[in-house]
């Protein structure tokens, strides 16, 4: 089940809301009669602080999200379930960190989360790199009969969520999960166990225990839903048409234009397509009471590769940082090992997309730049436009490797991009797919992926508000609300039809 | 609250209408999607039954979901007709033309024959005349001219267009002299009914075959071009024969069938017709077989097939017989005991020209080359 489904739109969602809402508030009601908008949120806002309370709350939303999972992934579920069971019994294992601990119990924690660790990995790399290594060690000459194995719905997702509270609890950033349940609802959480952002243990810890409802939240997080939708199926979706008959051709097709116009879709794509869900999963999120930490910041704006991966996917790059990077020695270390850890980070962050050498080159690709950049920290240019021009060409030219089935076609679009591509008469054939449904979204997509809604909004809100300047504004007028519930309304009504019509819908991020 | 509110009702309202039986119409699945709704899959109970559930659902709901047709006539309408955007398997033209995929190819020319491929193809023309012959048999082939050839300048604007494509001017380029003379190429004779009636269309708008006003100037051509060989047939003059404006029949819309579109949410195009008189009158001149002073056969794609077997026009000069398609019938010279059985006076072959490469004339008839050796 994907979010931009009539199936969850218009049937599991409704009904996990009501059930949510209604098996909520009976037991908070039941278990704290006396206690009202404790919160100080406003009318409505209602603190799910009593333990039963929460309690109801959580179980509603394993119930659901087990279920959500199992309607994309029925036979392997139990592999969910494996990474819940092993990584509950680790923390538990695990307990409080002590600085009094003796050096035994030292080693038998560090042992525990070893092989909690291996555990994890040895799931992800069975279910997800055995067919890749099975395949390169056929081509050496050692041929392995095994059958294909299928990749388990949102395994890289969940397995990296529950190793960092794993290593978290050994860390002892965070206590253990004091119940299963609540530990089972935070791996998870239908919001963003298939496609991320990958939420840490110590960023919903506190919430799980203790979180607030109210109609504000609520609000907030349907609006970030419905703007996650329209990314996804007003622009994302449109664009992909162009992108996908781009990379559908042959080598010797390629001509300078459909190489240039077929990435800046497939550009546009993967931003809207994944920065779509993260949105929806943050809405979601809000409309069960949970924060989840932004995933995007307007990575098309930045001056530098380095930049790129602060607003790209942040959940994953700060997971590489803090679980990889910093225990491999991180910038605290010799230049060259410093370079090494950069690099072999961002290789193995590609290699997490996928088991392809494509996605291990397009990491590799990216951690070069990065380690060029901290070579040459300094002696970049100071003119803004350049190294926004500079950031986008290297990360526009990266996701051609992304993209591309083969090396060969990457190596063909390259060609093409820096003028040695094929020539036809007529032109590609992916203009005929340049339509005004492309173009319009096209043009969307370059809009709104720099900050353009933000600004826009505070300009309208300082206008009605009379303020002289959009930065003088700081009241939500009657007017203002009004025509952003409008533009969320219009936005909601335009996805829907496309959804009925199951135009094309694919989330690019499911295959990781 | 207003968005919350908002936002529930609508997430709510397919559910309650659902329940309440009301905004369901499964015409656009029997119209459009060629099947039948799928059924509301029971409770599971078992194993088995639980791993299905999920996908009998979402079949169920997508087919239920109220108000489905009209929601995706609106997407269509939006999509094609409002924005002019071309669908994943086809192109949609702004006045109501539609090409499909298969189309682009050739367009683009990435199908294409080389010079000699050209050669080989016109070298079987030769052989299989000299053939029949020798049978006493003359033979002519006709080339069915591409629709996108003759629409092509609805595409200016829109998209580049490549002029190598157009495979009948390089056939023409590299024709031997005596071929030309039982080659017959209707493209000519289109173009100047164009130019006469600029306002009549010779292809139907959703179907690549020439309609009934483009049959006729074909059939006027090849009958022109046959009175060189055989001058006691009677002259067919495509202007006096009655069209009337009707609406495209529904049996040409094969396009966007195939594409899954939701066709009953464009407007349907009008298209010339002969009138219902003067086909009756051709149906009482294809009765009295006795008149003709010819008997012909032809092995044909289903241009030829359109242009005898639906418009009798032809017919009130000429006996004419189906021998089969160009394939089974004259693939090969041993195939021809049929055509040399039936003792006519001509037979023509026919194909629509991107059957040279789309399906692989040269491949198909090997056997005459191979012969020739």
């Amino acid at each position: 089940m994907v979010f931009s489904s009539i199936t969850f739109l218009f049937w599991f969602l409704p009904l996990v809301l009501a059930t949510y809402y209604a098996g909520t508030f009976l037991w908070w009601r039941r278990t704290s009669p006396g206690s009202r908008d404790s919160s100080g949120e406003g009318w409505g806002a209602r603190e799910l602080s009593s333990s039963a309370g929460t309690w109801a709350g959580n179980f509603c939303l394993l119930a659901a999200s087990l279920l959500f999972y199992f309607w994309g992934e029925q036979k392997r579920i139990y592999i969910l379930f494996a990474a819940i069971g092993l990584n509950y019994v680790a923390g538990a294992l695990l307990g409080e960190r002590n600085p009094s601990d003796s050096p035994r119990r030292r080693r038998g924690r560090l042992w525990i989360l070893l092989l909690a660790v291996a555990g994890n990995l040895g799931m992800l790399i069975y279910f997800k790199y055995m067919n890749f290594l099975v395949g390169i060690l056929g081509n050496a000459g050692i041929p392995l009969s095994m059958e294909s194995i299928a990749l388990p719905l949102g395994i890289s997702f969940f397995i990296f969520q529950a190793m960092s509270y794993t290593i978290d609890v050994y860390q002892g950033t965070v206590p253990p999960a004091r119940g299963l349940v609540a530990f089972a609802c935070y791996i998870t959480m239908f919001p963003q166990l298939v496609a991320g952002p990958i939420v840490r243990y110590c960023d919903v810890a506190s919430q799980l225990r203790r979180r607030v409802l109210s109609p504000e939240k609520a609000a907030s997080g349907i609006r970030r839903f419905i703007i996650g939708l329209a990314k996804k199926v007003l622009i994302a979706n449109q664009v992909a048409i162009l992108a996908d008959k781009a990379f559908g051709l042959a080598a010797d097709e390629v001509t300078f234009g459909a190489a240039w116009i077929g990435t800046l879709a497939y550009t546009l794509q993967i931003y809207f397509d994944f920065s779509g869900y993260s949105d929806m999963a943050i809405g979601l999120g809000r409309m069960f009471g949970f924060e989840f930490l932004e995933n995007f910041n307007y990575p098309y704006i930045s001056r530098s590769v380095q930049e790129f991966w602060r607003r790209w996917h942040i959940s994953l790059s700060t997971w590489f940082r803090d679980y990889l990077y910093i225990p491999l020695g991180g910038n605290r270390c010799t230049r060259v090992r410093t370079y090494f850890n950069l690099w072999v980070v961002f290789a193995l962050c590609g290699f997490w997309h996928g088991a392809s050498l494509n996605f291990l080159l397009w990491g590799m690709y990216h951690g070069l730049f990065l380690v060029l950049e901290r070579a040459f920290r300094g002696r970049g240019t100071r003119i803004r436009f350049l190294g926004h021009l500079y950031t986008l060409l290297v990360v526009m030219f990266g996701w051609v490797l992304f993209r591309a089935e083969t090396w060969s076609q990457a190596m063909a679009f390259w060609k093409a991009m820096i003028g040695l591509g094929e020539t036809l008469p007529g032109g590609s054939e992916v203009w005929f797919w340049f339509g005004g449904d492309v173009r319009l979204a096209m043009a969307a997509g370059i809009l709104f992926s720099l900050p353009t809604a933000p600004v826009l909004a505070r300009r309208i809100q300082g206008v009605l508000a009379g303020a002289r300047t959009a930065e003088g504004a700081n009241g939500e007028t009657a007017v203002y609300l009004a025509l952003r519930l409008a533009v969320i309304l219009a936005l909601f009504g335009a996805c829907v039809p496309c959804l009925v019509a199951e135009t094309y819908n694919p989330f690019i991020y499911f295959r990781f | 609250m207003a968005t919350c509110a908002f936002f529930l009702a609508a997430l709510f309202t397919p559910l309650a209408l659902s329940g309440a039986g009301l905004g369901r119409d499964d015409r656009i699945l029997s119209q459009s999607e060629y099947r039948k709704p799928s059924p509301r899959p029971a409770f599971p109970l078992g194993i088995a039954e639980g791993m299905r559930f999920p996908w009998q659902w979402d079949d169920y709901w997508r087919d239920a979901f109220p108000y489905r047709g009209p929601l995706i006539r609106v997407q269509a309408h939006v999509r094609h007709r409002t924005l002019g955007a071309n669908g994943l398997e086809s192109i949609f033209l702004e006045d109501g033309y539609v090409f499909g995929l298969a189309h682009i190819d050739r367009y683009r020319g990435k199908i294409m024959l080389r010079d000699g491929e050209i050669d080989r193809f016109l070298e079987i023309i030769r052989l299989k005349r000299e053939f029949f012959r020798k049978a006493g048999i003359s033979y002519y082939f006709v080339m069915a001219p591409s629709r996108l050839d003759f629409c092509r300048d609805l595409f200016r604007g829109a998209f580049r267009l490549p002029d190598r494509h157009v495979l009948s001017t390089r056939i023409d380029e590299r024709m031997p002299e005596d071929i030309r003379k039982y080659y017959i190429v209707p493209d000519g004779a289109m173009r100047e009914a164009q130019a006469r009636h600029p306002e009549r269309l010779l292809f139907y708008k959703r179907d690549c075959h020439w309609n009934e006003w483009g049959r006729t100037v074909a059939a006027a051509e090849i009958i022109r071009f046959l009175r060189a060989e055989f001058p006691a047939l009677p002259p067919l003059d495509p202007e006096a024969v009655p069209f009337v404006s009707v609406p495209e029949d529904q049996e040409f819309w094969y396009d966007l069938r195939a594409l899954g579109v939701a066709f009953d949410a464009f407007p349907v195009p009008m298209i010339e017709k002969t009138s219902p008189a003067w086909t009756e009158e051709y149906r009482r001149l294809q009765a009295d077989r006795s008149r003709s002073p010819l008997t012909m056969v032809y092995a044909s794609d289903s241009f030829m097939e359109v242009l005898s077997d639906r418009s009798p026009e032809i017919l009130s000069f000429a006996s004419v017989d189906r021998a089969g398609t160009w394939e089974n019938i004259l693939g090969a010279p041993a195939g021809c005991r049929q055509v040399l059985d039936a003792k006519p006076d001509v037979v023509l072959e026919s194909i629509y020209i991107d059957a040279l490469t789309t399906w692989r004339y040269l491949e198909k008839n090997a056997a005459w080359e191979s012969a020739e050796k």
